[in-house]
């Protein structure tokens, strides 16, 4: 009796007793992998070209292959009824785990996560507000299968950085620089970068973790929910994945980043080659010479100094501009310069003091003598004395006096002056 | 008094960069002089209008002022046209173009430029259209620094030859600079962090 479809997908299922399938798979290994390179899905006329080419026929006839196939879905319909067929998901997957191969993951995808471990969030802050412990708990759940995921595709996308590197350095031939280029600047355009700038310190992905690290930790200093294990382990995963994921997406950025250089060099130079040849049939060669191949090329140089150099010369001294001499001012002030007066009277200062020595206040000496001299002048004058080799100076020390200036007001302890003994004995 | 040491190998150096060709690591001590005194025989160049360029690659040349202005001569054409479709045959291949240009030894028989429709039109544009009008532009490749020839029609290009792929990196960007120019927002993004 035929079963109806989905009686008889279901009988199928259970027909499908892992010995049988893994017997079946080990003795197909080059058939399946070939069909899981195959982009897309395929015909069945396609599948059936490919038993032939890559199954043992003379252990097995080809149509038994077939019916294995379909019978322990290995490969499945795209639709009921339909002629074209894709590799059953859990089985791809396997073999990309077995063959190391990975489909880097799309910064789209990550933002889902991204999403997804918000709306947990949300919904953790919003059972512990409430003191409801299942849906804390379900979320949780949901945070701990987030980021297990996350990780995972961000590994895939690493693996898959990685097969592309090696297939680069392996296949050197069949392929043009400008595919090349334009399958590393995929991989880098489309998914590296994009990720690291979600994934780095202060991009989506941190932000969100730190929050709901915080609704963990709020879950378990509140004691809302009891199974505090759940909550460590997303910790601790929250943890990791900081480390990880931004490791991961610099150690693909550090494969790809040489080739990436390379390639788009190498890609620029054939770029630039194949529009000069473009242009050649399509303008004067004299001036496509103009145009693309000076300056490459060095010009003969007949005699040095060049006329280049000589015109120069030439130029300046026909267009050097005429520079008026120096103006001297020769008028003459009948005024006496107000420094030298300064410098007449500093000078006459120690023989005026000489004449009073000692002095008991000599800064009180100075001010009364001399109310005519402002401030700065004053503290000449003070200087010229206090450093005089011929006198002895002695800073008393005591109360703080005020001097009266002619712009100012001076303060100083006393400070007594003698003559030098020195100076004395000579005399 | 105080003397001033003669520049090493002044005159050799000279006659062979006036010529406009370039001096590099094969031309021995000639290189070493300038690797050495790079700066002294620069300065030494400058008022007869001579710039004195060290590549980055490590290779000599003059860039006068007047090469700039003056149509460079007509042998240099067909010299483009010949490196332009050996970059492209070797890109299009899929071989890392520089390192490949700069590292094989070629011979006058595996050259692409007489085998393809396309190839033997631009070749024939800049007047070779056989081996020989080959053979002849290799031979003043070589006698410019650009290539080392040998009798046996091998031959392998030497450093000067990064200028050509310096040029074809201006023209790329050039036109893409020109195409972002007509389509505005087209211009992808690029993260100084990432190069």
């Amino acid at each position: 009796m035929a079963l109806p479809y989905h009686e008889a997908d279901a009988e199928a299922h259970m027909q499908v007793t892992p010995k049988r399938f893994f017997d079946f798979c080990a003795g197909h290994v080059p058939l399946l992998h070939a069909i899981s390179q195959k982009p897309g899905d395929i015909s069945e006329a396609q599948v059936r070209q490919m038993i032939r080419t890559f199954s043992d026929i003379t252990t097995e006839q080809p149509q038994t292959t077939w019916e294995r196939l379909t019978e322990l879905q290995v490969i499945v319909p795209v639709e009921e009824g339909s002629s074209h067929y894709v590799m059953s998901q859990p089985l791809l997957h396997l073999l990309n785990f077995l063959y190391n191969d990975a489909v880097p993951t799309s910064p789209e995808i990550i933002q889902g996560y991204i999403a997804a471990l918000e709306s947990a969030r949300k919904r953790i802050a919003l059972g512990v507000e409430a003191g409801d412990s299942l849906s804390v708990a379900m979320a949780t759940n949901e945070v701990d299968h987030t980021l297990r995921r996350m990780q995972d595709d961000l590994d895939a996308t690493h693996r898959a950085v990685l097969a592309e590197v090696a297939r680069y350095k392996a296949d050197r031939s069949s392929v043009s620089v400008r595919e090349r280029y334009l399958r590393i600047l995929t991989l880098m355009d489309q998914y590296v970068h994009p990720l690291v700038e979600i994934i780095r310190v202060d991009g989506l992905l941190e932000s969100t973790l730190a929050e709901t690290d915080m609704v963990l930790r709020a879950a378990r200093e509140q004691g809302v929910y009891v199974e505090l294990g759940m909550v460590e382990r997303n910790e601790r995963q929250i943890r990791v994945m900081r480390r990880r994921a931004i490791h991961t997406l610099n150690e693909s950025r550090k494969e790809l980043q040489p080739l990436y250089d390379v390639l788009r060099r190498s890609s620029a130079i054939a770029h630039g080659a194949t529009l000069a040849l473009g242009r050649l049939r399509q303008m004067k060669l004299e001036d496509w010479v103009n145009m693309y191949v000076s300056p490459t090329t060095n010009a003969r140089i007949e005699v040095p100094p060049t006329d280049e150099v000589l015109r120069r010369i030439i130029d300046e001294v026909v267009n050097h501009p005429p520079i008026p001499p120096p103006l001297l001012n020769t008028t003459e002030n009948a005024d006496t310069p107000p420094d030298y007066v300064r410098l007449l009277w500093l000078n006459e200062l120690p023989n005026l003091l000489n004449e009073e020595l000692p002095v008991k206040d000599i800064t009180n000496w100075l001010t009364s003598n001399f109310p005519e001299k402002g401030t700065s002048d004053a503290l000449l004058g003070l200087s010229k004395l206090l450093f005089d080799p011929k006198l002895d100076v002695e800073f008393k020390g005591g109360k703080m006096k005020q001097y009266r200036t002619r712009d100012g007001v001076l303060e100083a302890s006393t400070i007594t002056i003698n003559k030098a003994k020195s100076a004395a004995k000579a005399k | 008094m105080e003397t001033i040491d003669p520049l090493p190998q002044l005159k050799d150096i000279f006659d062979k960069l006036r010529q406009g060709a370039y001096i590099t690591h094969e031309q021995g001590t000639l290189h070493a002089a300038l690797a050495e005194h790079y700066e002294d025989y620069k300065l030494y160049f400058e008022p007869l209008g001579l710039n004195l360029v060290r590549h980055p690659r490590d290779f000599f040349y003059f860039h006068t002022e007047a090469a700039e202005g003056t149509p460079p001569a007509a042998s240099l054409a067909p010299i483009a046209v010949f490196c332009f479709i050996l970059i492209e045959a070797a890109a299009n291949e899929g071989r890392p173009v520089e390192e490949y240009l700069l590292t094989e030894r070629f011979t006058l028989a595996g050259l692409p430029h007489l085998k393809s429709d396309r190839y033997k039109a631009h070749m024939r544009a800049v007047e070779v259209d056989d081996e020989n009008g080959l053979r002849k532009l290799l031979k003043s490749m070589a006698t410019k620094g650009w290539a080392e020839y040998n009798n046996d029609d091998t031959f392998r290009f030497l450093r000067p030859f990064h200028r050509l792929f310096d040029k074809c990196q201006e023209i790329s960007l050039a036109a893409e600079q020109e195409s972002r120019e007509v389509l505005p927002g087209l211009e992808p993004k690029i993260d100084p962090e990432m190069n």
